[in-house]
């Protein structure tokens, strides 16, 4: 029986959910026991954003409740990347996408953490919320925010 | 040259069409640049492209004395980041600029904090980006390292649990 290395995705929505991972990824350097084996993001403008090299970085598209036809294909991208990814953890600053890709991702077995936006100063997110209730780890980046949210940590911030 | 940019998410027409505006009647002189996303007002008195790479952006971002934004923490953390002075808009879920109005309780809490300065509606665009490139936003102490750490335990945690994984 041998071991293989942890399968880590690490994903965010194209814009501010995309620097945040990327502040993270610096900060993690020499921290993490691996390094991402993929990245997921929303649109194809942030692709070149990682510097993927070889691995895959998959695209899901943009989705959320105003848009129910466009997130029902963001769901699906989300279940066909999560299958193909089957990732061991996933790490992820957010939103809707990849909290879909995260629902999909836990179903296959994987461990999720989630890191709610730095945007939401008052209260979790939606899809934090939705996350939040099969996250292993569930991360939100203003103290205020942590003490009136039952299972989620303040750690820091990355903005 | 200030630079206007509403971030890749949502349109933000209401905000293209007020610094448009604003050109056009001469209450902002200073040059303009746009960056829309998919909005469908089209600018009429700056130039504007729809959406940069990120070094199309870095090099306008550079150039520019003040940025006019939507709340976006994206757009307002690389603002701060490189000490410029910020206008910021919230989008209001009412005109459909965004699915809620969490970039007005955004705006609130980075100005009080002296990040940036708010215009909550339109009609105070201008008021407030007189002066806007001396305005000396109060820089932000961010603490990303203890983010990645807190990570980093959970993933070592993994990584050595009970049952390890099999190829």
């Amino acid at each position: 029986m041998t071991t293989r290395p942890l399968r880590l995705v690490v994903g965010a929505s194209a814009g501010g959910h995309v620097n945040e991972l990327l502040i993270l990824l610096e900060a993690a350097r020499g921290l993490w026991p691996v390094e991402p084996s993929a990245f997921v993001t929303t649109m194809q403008i942030a692709v070149t954003s990682f510097a993927a090299g070889e691995r895959p970085v998959h695209v899901l598209g943009e989705g959320d409740r105003l848009k129910p036809l466009r997130s029902l294909a963001v769901l699906f991208r989300a279940l066909r990347s999560a299958w193909q990814l089957r990732p061991d953890v996933v790490v992820t600053t957010g939103s809707m996408p990849l909290a879909l890709f995260c629902f999909w991702s836990r179903l296959m077995g994987s461990r999720i953490v989630w890191i709610d936006s730095v945007a939401q100063v008052e209260k979790m997110s939606l899809s934090g919320r939705f996350v939040g209730s099969f996250a292993d780890l569930c991360l939100v980046q203003w103290p205020e925010v942590a003490a009136s949210t039952s299972g989620t940590e303040y750690a820091g911030e990355l903005f | 040259m200030i630079l206007l940019t509403v971030g890749s998410m949502f349109p933000f027409d209401r905000l293209v069409r007020a610094v448009d505006e604003l050109v056009a009647s001469g209450r902002i002189t200073d040059e303009i640049r746009a960056q829309i996303g998919t909005g469908s007002y089209e600018p009429k008195s700056m130039p504007f492209d729809r959406f940069l790479d990120k070094s199309q952006f870095d090099t306008l971002l550079h150039r520019a004395d003040a940025i006019v934004s939507h709340a976006g923490i994206g757009s307002i953390a690389t603002a701060l980041k490189y000490g410029k002075p910020m206008v910021v808009v919230p989008r209001l879920a009412r005109h459909g600029e965004h699915v809620n109005d969490h970039q007005v309780a955004t705006a609130r809490k980075y100005e009080a904090l002296g990040h940036v300065v708010v215009a909550y509606d339109e009609s105070q665009i201008a008021e407030r980006l007189v002066g806007i490139a001396s305005f000396r936003p109060s820089p932000r102490a961010i603490n990303a390292d203890g983010v990645a750490q807190r990570v980093a335990r959970f993933l070592h945690k993994l990584n050595q649990g009970p049952g390890g994984r099999e190829t």
